[in-house]
């Protein structure tokens, strides 16, 4: 699939859009950019083509996740759609996997979440709603907000999904669930999963599209008691250092597919050094 | 390049300071005495020894000094034409550290102000910024360049070198080449200049190189920007104007003040 058959491109004009389901807006494209065509490309185009056509396996965590998110962000909509499991103890036996398959057939249409995963959820939107500063930067904004737009230097068609878009104070949200949101350990949580990359393009993404921000916060949760909350925002450099990868790899990605060619790790013998923590 | 064969090449200078732009010495901290400032800028027809204006702006000196240089921070962070780093109440102590490191080098804010890159958090010069204040130092004569070795080849290389005006010494400084650059990796970075520039590079970095053996006082230890976008690994781009952070700090007061942001 490319862009001109993407459905985010066919079925939306250009702009920002509030209700575009999961599955469109998550459908990977050849040469459509994304945090996470960027992430896949900043490895190979090798690893970008695999990307393309074997969609990441779904895991517990990546469930947790997501729904959290719909709890912290779109509260009536996780009411409905989410359920809280039962732990019906030891299911190799017959009467309690009876009793669990029961209790899934009635909620059939609902996402179930262990009864662990539902407690953490709840602990952890009161920990935000409670937080001083969390409560008050999750209210008056928008979730889920969809933006696409053309990249002008490239021309490759672009998409981004903030969390939380307050636009009466310029500023975007993303909330990420940890295991510790000091700012020492996040710190190494934006490098690892390139959050400073995913400021810059976020932070394109809302300018392009008329929706021009001049803050992006991190909302960070600890997944474990006392369910910790901190908020962290990147600094300048961190963010030019972001903007600075995401160039890079859309211009990179523009030239794999304007070639048609997807070549892994450079041929060359590599010397290695050892990281500076090695004695 | 034959041109660049042991030429008086005309070095590569900014304005010469003015006389309103000369630098403000130092002031001895213990004494109060006033001192000239280490390679202070002063134009070349002034004679050796003849003491510059004799009024501090160290802002560390005393309580008035701190109050003084933090009005002026205030009068220059206001000002749309500084660059954005300086910019507003928030950046003010950028606007300090900048009216400190131009004290101690003796340049004007300005100049320090457009010619000082924060990179990967690391502040370092422009390499013609370093070079024009070579140039306008009264202990040395301007920096000049001599190439060797055939344009091309990992021979090919530069020396920056200047006479000592005192003792009429040249000063020459380390060899820089292409094949050193590739060694060091500065040239298989991904956007490295080196590629692209290769002869401005041979004579910036060789420029730098000499600054540090000869003229430290003037680099204050800090590398070039070129040498740190070298050893940092890839080009920076410049982060557009619509991309750039608001203050975290204001922000916080507006949410807590339950303002809405303008």
């Amino acid at each position: 699939m490319t862009h001109t058959d993407h459905p985010l491109f066919t079925n939306f004009p250009l702009g920002a859009h509030p209700n575009v389901d999961n599955a469109t807006y998550h459908q990977r494209g050849l040469g459509v950019v994304s945090k996470g065509a960027l992430d896949a490309i900043a490895r190979s185009p090798l690893h970008y083509q695999a990307w393309l056509t074997e969609p990441d396996k779904d895991t517990p965590a990546l469930a947790f996740g997501r729904a959290f998110h719909c709890a912290i962000l779109e509260p009536e909509r996780f009411a409905t759609e989410y359920a809280s499991e039962p732990d019906f103890g030891d299911c190799r036996k017959k009467e309690n996997k009876a009793a669990r398959d029961a209790w899934r057939e009635s909620n059939r249409a609902a996402v179930w979440l262990p009864a662990d995963d539902w407690e953490a959820i709840e602990h952890m939107v009161r920990a935000v709603r409670s937080h001083e500063l969390g409560r008050l930067i999750l209210r008056d904004g928008d979730p889920e907000v969809t933006l696409t737009w053309l990249d002008k230097a490239t021309g490759l068609p672009c998409k981004a999904r903030p969390d939380y878009l307050v636009r009466s104070r310029r500023m975007c949200v993303d909330v990420k669930t940890t295991d510790d949101a000091s700012e020492e350990a996040f710190a190494r949580t934006v490098a690892k999963y390139r959050y400073h990359v995913q400021d810059a393009l976020y932070r394109d993404a809302c300018a392009q599209t008329g929706e021009a921000v001049e803050h992006f916060l991190f909302v960070a949760v600890e997944k474990t008691a006392p369910y910790a909350v901190n908020v962290h925002t990147l600094d300048e450099d961190a963010i030019g250092r972001g903007y600075t990868r995401a160039r890079i790899e859309i211009e990179l990605l523009a030239d794999c597919v304007k070639r048609n060619e997807f070549p892994g790790y450079p041929p060359h013998i590599h010397t290695l050094s050892l990281p500076p923590w090695v004695a | 390049m034959s041109s660049k064969q042991d030429t008086e090449n005309a070095p590569v200078q900014l304005a010469t300071p003015s006389a309103e732009t000369t630098p403000l010495p130092l002031v001895d901290p213990a004494t109060g005495e006033v001192k000239a400032s280490p390679g202070a800028l002063v134009p070349h027809d002034e004679g050796e020894g003849q003491a510059p204006p004799a009024r501090a702006l160290s802002a560390f000196v005393d309580k008035d000094s701190f109050e003084t240089a933090q009005r002026m921070a205030r009068a220059l962070s206001s000002s749309s034409l500084v660059p954005e780093a300086y910019r507003g109440q928030s950046n003010m102590p950028n606007v300090m550290i900048a009216m400190e490191l131009a004290n101690r080098i003796g340049a004007s804010v300005l100049m320090v102000m457009q010619s000082l890159d924060v990179i990967h958090g690391r502040p370092s010069w422009r390499a013609q910024f370093l070079i024009a204040t070579v140039n306008a130092s009264s202990r040395f004569t301007p920096l000049r360049f001599r190439f060797q070795g055939k344009e091309g080849s990992d021979d090919w290389g530069c020396r920056a070198w200047a006479k000592d005006r005192e003792s009429g010494e040249e000063c020459t400084g380390a060899l820089i080449t292409m094949g050193l650059a590739k060694a060091e990796g500065w040239a298989s970075k991904a956007g490295s200049k080196w590629k692209t520039m290769p002869e401005q590079m041979l004579m910036y970095r060789a420029a730098a190189f000499w600054t540090r053996i000869y003229a430290p006082e003037l680099s204050l230890g800090m590398q070039t920007t070129e040498e740190t976008v070298d050893t940092t690994g890839y080009e920076i781009r410049e982060t557009p104007e619509a991309l750039r952070p608001g203050s975290a700090a204001d922000l916080e007061r507006s949410l807590r003040n339950g303002a809405t942001a303008q």
